[in-house]
C-alpha cells in the first residue's frame, strides 16, 4: 500500500492498492469525501479528530491524508506539524481539506509553526482545497498526487446548472469585502425591531 | 468748755483726722507732735527723732531739709523715701513749713507727708507698659524730634539720640506730607493712620499709627506719644490669604466639575462656571436662594441639612431649568469649620458627554460583533454546503448503484444539512433580532437556578453532574431572558465539553455571586478543555467543533447580550482540564431603569 507511488515507474498505480486516511470532525463531510474516494476504488480509513488521525497513522502510515483543520483536541495544523516532526511521515502528502483557509486566525497559525514545516523535505501541505469542494475535484486533486488514473462520471444532479450555481455561491463568499460587510452592517443598522 | 478750749479740741481732732501725715519737729530734729495718720505709717514717734522713726537711721540725713528751713525759714516741698513701721519701703512727698516763733525765727518745722508709694508702683508699671508694649512707642515732642522710645522701636529703629521720627522710622531727610503728629499738636485730637517705615537693616516695615496728645499742665500740647503696631506679619498673612483665595476662587471657577457651596439654611452662597451651565442659570439668579428641592436627589436633602456628614451618588441626575434630567456623578459634604455645621457643598461632574461615549462605545463593540458575525457566516455556510455537496454526490451514487441503503444515507445528510441552515437561520435572525433588550428588575439567583433546573437531568444523563454554587445577590435591571439564554448556552457548552472529553465523574457548576460591585457568573466544567488555538477563535467566527451539532452562534449570541448588559465573557480553559467561562457584570454599566430603551434605540 505505501508503495503505490513506488510503483509509478512500472506504470499508472491502481486505486486499490493506495489508502487515504480522511480526517473530519464532521462525520458527513468524513462519509461524503470517504465515499467519493471509496467510489473511485481507493481504501479509505476514518479519524473524527487530531488524535484519532495521529493513532491510525501510528498503527499504519497512509499514502495520503485528507485533513480537516479546525478540530476538536488536537487542530490539523497540530498533526501537520507532528508528521514534519517525524521522518518517517514527513514525506506522507497531505491535503488540506478547509473552510477556514482564508481565515487570518489560521494563518497564523500556519506561521507559528513555519519553522518545523520548513524544516522538513516537503514543506507544507502539497495541496489546500477550500469547503464546499466538488467530488471532481477533490477525487482529481488526490490522484493526481497519488499518480493514480481514475474516470470520473458524477456530475452532480442537475449537471452545469448546479456547478454554476454552486460556482457562483462560492465566488461571492470568497469575495466578502469590507464595502460589503459595511452595506451589510448598514443594513443590519437600519432594520426596524 | 470754753469756746477757745473747744476751738483748740476742734484742731486737734482734724489733725488726726486728715489722711496725710502731719509731724512737728524742733531744731534738734525731734519729733515733738503728731497726728493719728502718721502713727499709722510710722508708729509712735514723740520724744523720738524724726530720722529714726521715718527712715530707721541713727543720724540725720546728710541733706536734711528740714533744717534747711530752719536756717533759711522757706518751705519747700520733696520727695522721699523711708521705711514705715513694719520695715517696708514707703514713697511719699513731704511739705515743711516753718513755723515762727514770734521773732521770725522757727522754732518748729511742720512736715506734711502724702504717701506715694501706690503712686510710685502705677509709674513703674506704666514704665513697663511703655517698654514692654508689643508695638513701637515714641514720645515727640514739637520739633519731631523723638525724646524717648520703648524697647522694641530702639530695637527696630534704633536709639532715639535726639533725631527726628521721619528720620529713624523712615530713613527720610523731611517731615511726611501726612504726618499724624503734627494734626495732633494742631487739633489736641489723637489720630490714626497707616505708614510704610524702614527698619535698621533698611527693611520696609508695615504700621500702623495711632497718635496721642500730651500736655504738662498747661493747655498746649507739649508732647505727642505716637503708639504704632508692626503690619509685617499681618501683610504676610493678608497676602498669603489672599493669594490662597486667588488660588482658590481659580480652582473652583474654572473646575470642570460643577461647585455649589450652601450656607447652614440651604441658600446658595457660591456658584461656579460649569455649575451655571449645567443648571441653565447665572449665578445672579441663584446666589443668596434656596435650590428648589427637585433639582437634586433626595438623598442629597439630608447632608444640605447637616443631618448626614455626606453622600456620594455614583450616578444619578439633576434637573436642569428647562426641565431636562442631567445625568451627573454627585458628591455632597457638611462643611463643619471647627465643629459647626455651616453649610454644604455639592460638587456634580457632568456625565453627559461620558454617556455619550460609553454608550458609542457600546454600539461600537455591538457593531464589532456583528461584523465578526456577517464575516464568520461565510464559513458557515461553507460547511454546510459542503454536507450539501456531500448529501447530493452520496444520493447520486446510490442512484447509480441502485443501492437504496446509500440513497437514503445521502438523503439524510441532505435533511441534516437542510437542517442546519434553518438553525443557522434561526439564531441568525435571534441575533440580529435581539437589538433590543427587555429589562426589567429581576433576582438573578432565580434565573441561575431555572438554568440549573433545565440541564440538570439532561447532565446527569450522560454522568455528568450539574451543580449550583448560587448566591442570593441584590436585584439587577436586566433582561431575564436573555440573561437565561447566555447561561443556558455557556451550561449546554460545558456539559458538552464533559461529553467529549469522554472521562466519568465529571461536574460542571454554576456559580453566581458579586465580586466588588459587579455581578459575576461563572460557568465551570471539568471537560475537555480548549486548546489555545480554539480559545483563540471561539468568538471570531462560525466555529464549531461540534461536528454537525452546532452552529457557532452560541458563544457570539452570549457575548453580545454580556454586552448589552455593559457586561464581559472571558474564558480560561487549560486542554484535558476543563474550562471556565466567566460573565461579568459591572453593576453602574447595567442598563438604566428609564434609559434602557433610549440605550440600545436611537
Amino acid at each position: 500500500m505505501t508503495d503505490a507511488v513506488g510503483k509509478a515507474e512500472k506504470g499508472a498505480p491502481r486505486p486499490q492498492d493506495a489508502t487515504v486516511l480522511v480526517v473530519d470532525d464532521e462525520p458527513d463531510v468524513a462519509f461524503y469525501l470517504g465515499s467519493v474516494l471509496e467510489d473511485a476504488g481507493l481504501n479509505v480509513v476514518f479519524a473524527h479528530d487530531g488524535d484519532q488521525a495521529l493513532e491510525a497513522i501510528r498503527r499504519q502510515p497512509p499514502d495520503l491524508i485528507s485533513l480537516d483543520l479546525v478540530m476538536p483536541r488536537k487542530s490539523g495544523i497540530r498533526v501537520l506539524a507532528e508528521l514534519r516532526r517525524n521522518p518517517e511521515w514527513a514525506r506522507i502528502p497531505v491535503v488540506i481539506v478547509t473552510a477556514h483557509a482564508r481565515d487570518p486566525e489560521v494563518r497564523r497559525e500556519v506561521s507559528q509553526h513555519a519553522d518545523v514545516l520548513a524544516g522538513s523535505v516537503i514543506t507544507g501541505p502539497s495541496m489546500y482545497l477550500e469547503k464546499p469542494v466538488t467530488p471532481q475535484k477533490y477525487l482529481r486533486g488526490i490522484c493526481d498526487i497519488l499518480g493514480i488514473e481514475v474516470e470520473f462520471e458524477y456530475s452532480g444532479v442537475s449537471g452545469d446548472s448546479h456547478a454554476e450555481l454552486r460556482d457562483e455561491a462560492k465566488h461571492l463568499l470568497d469575495e466578502v469585502d469590507a464595502a460589503t460587510l459595511e452595506e451589510v452592517l448598514g443594513r443590519l443598522r437600519k432594520r426596524p425591531t | 468748755m470754753d469756746a477757745a478750749t473747744w476751738r483748740e479740741e476742734m484742731r486737734g481732732r482734724l489733725i488726726d483726722e486728715i489722711p496725710s501725715g502731719v509731724m512737728v519737729i524742733d531744731g534738734s530734729l525731734n519729733v515733738v507732735d503728731h497726728n493719728r495718720s502718721f502713727r499709722n505709717c510710722f508708729g509712735e514717734a514723740r520724744g523720738q527723732t524724726c530720722y529714726s522713726m521715718t527712715k530707721n537711721r541713727d543720724e540725720p540725713c546728710d541733706d536734711c531739709h528740714a533744717l534747711a528751713v530752719f536756717r533759711d525759714g522757706r518751705p519747700r516741698t520733696i520727695e522721699q523715701t523711708g521705711v514705715d513701721v513694719q520695715g517696708r519701703e514707703v514713697h511719699y512727698l513731704v511739705n515743711l513749713t516753718p513755723i515762727p516763733d514770734g521773732a521770725d525765727e522757727p522754732e518748729f518745722v511742720a512736715a506734711i507727708t502724702t504717701d506715694l508709694t501706690a503712686a510710685k508702683q502705677l509709674q513703674s508699671e506704666y514704665q513697663a507698659l511703655f517698654e514692654k508694649v508689643p508695638c513701637f512707642v515714641a514720645l515727640i515732642n514739637r520739633d519731631h524730634r523723638v525724646v524717648k522710645g520703648n524697647e522694641l522701636f530702639r530695637r527696630t529703629f534704633g536709639e532715639p539720640t535726639g533725631d527726628q521720627c521721619y528720620r529713624l522710622f523712615k530713613r527720610r531727610a523731611k517731615p511726611c506730607r501726612d504726618c499724624p503728629v503734627d494734626r495732633t499738636f494742631e487739633d489736641g485730637e489723637s489720630h490714626m493712620s497707616q505708614h510704610m517705615g524702614m527698619n535698621r537693616e533698611g527693611k520696609p516695615v508695615p504700621y500702623l499709627v495711632f497718635t496721642t496728645p500730651l500736655s504738662r499742665g498747661g493747655e498746649e500740647v507739649s508732647h505727642v506719644m505716637e503708639m504704632a503696631l508692626d503690619l509685617t506679619e499681618h501683610r504676610d498673612l493678608e497676602q498669603r490669604l489672599s493669594q490662597a483665595n486667588v488660588l482658590r476662587h481659580a480652582l473652583v471657577e474654572n473646575s470642570l466639575d460643577s461647585i455649589v457651596v450652601f450656607d447652614d439654611r440651604q441658600r446658595i452662597q457660591l456658584v461656579n462656571q460649569a455649575a451655571e451651565a449645567l443648571l441653565g442659570r447665572t449665578r445672579d439668579q441663584l446666589v443668596g436662594r434656596r435650590i428648589p428641592r427637585k433639582v437634586v436627589p433626595k438623598q442629597l436633602h439630608d447632608v444640605l441639612s447637616g443631618k448626614k456628614p455626606q453622600a456620594v451618588l455614583i450616578e444619578t441626575a439633576v434637573t436642569n431649568e428647562a426641565g431636562d434630567r442631567i445625568p451627573v456623578r454627585l458628591a455632597g459634604f457638611a462643611l463643619r469649620p471647627g465643629g459647626r455645621f455651616a453649610g454644604a457643598a455639592l460638587i456634580a461632574q457632568d456625565l453627559r458627554e461620558i454617556k455619550q461615549l460609553e454608550h458609542e462605545k457600546l454600539e461600537a463593540e455591538r457593531l464589532a460583533a456583528v461584523g465578526q458575525t456577517v464575516a464568520g457566516l461565510a464559513h458557515g455556510i461553507k460547511n454546510i454546503l459542503t454536507g450539501l455537496e456531500g448529501g447530493m454526490y452520496v444520493t447520486s451514487s446510490g442512484l447509480k448503484k441502485g443501492d437504496q441503503a446509500r440513497v437514503r444515507q445521502g438523503w439524510e445528510m441532505l435533511e441534516r444539512n437542510m437542517g442546519r441552515i434553518s438553525d443557522l437561520t434561526r439564531n441568525l435572525l435571534a441575533f440580529s433580532r435581539g437589538e433590543v433588550i427587555d429589562c426589567r428588575e429581576i433576582r438573578p439567583s432565580e434565573v441561575a437556578l431555572e438554568v440549573v433546573e433545565l440541564f440538570r437531568e439532561g447532565a446527569a444523563q450522560h454522568g455528568v453532574e450539574l451543580v449550583a454554587e448560587v448566591d442570593e445577590v441584590a436585584p439587577a435591571w436586566m433582561d431575564p431572558e436573555a440573561l437565561h439564554s447566555c447561561l443556558a448556552n455557556l451550561v449546554s457548552n460545558a456539559i458538552d465539553a464533559c461529553q467529549i472529553s469522554g472521562e466519568r465523574g465529571l461536574t460542571v457548576r454554576l456559580r453566581l455571586r458579586e465580586q466588588g460591585s459587579d455581578l459575576l457568573f461563572e460557568v465551570i466544567d471539568t471537560g475537555c478543555g480548549m486548546d489555545y488555538e480554539i480559545k483563540q477563535k471561539v468568538f471570531t467566527s462560525f466555529f464549531t467543533t461540534k461536528g454537525r451539532g452546532g452552529t457557532g452562534l452560541g458563544l457570539l449570541l452570549t457575548r453580545k447580550i454580556a454586552q448589552q448588559h455593559g457586561g464581559t465573557v472571558n474564558l480560561m480553559s487549560e486542554p484535558g482540564k476543563g474550562t471556565t467561562f466567566e460573565l461579568r457584570f459591572p453593576r453602574h454599566r447595567l442598563p438604566k431603569p428609564n434609559a434602557s430603551k433610549e440605550i440600545h434605540h436611537d
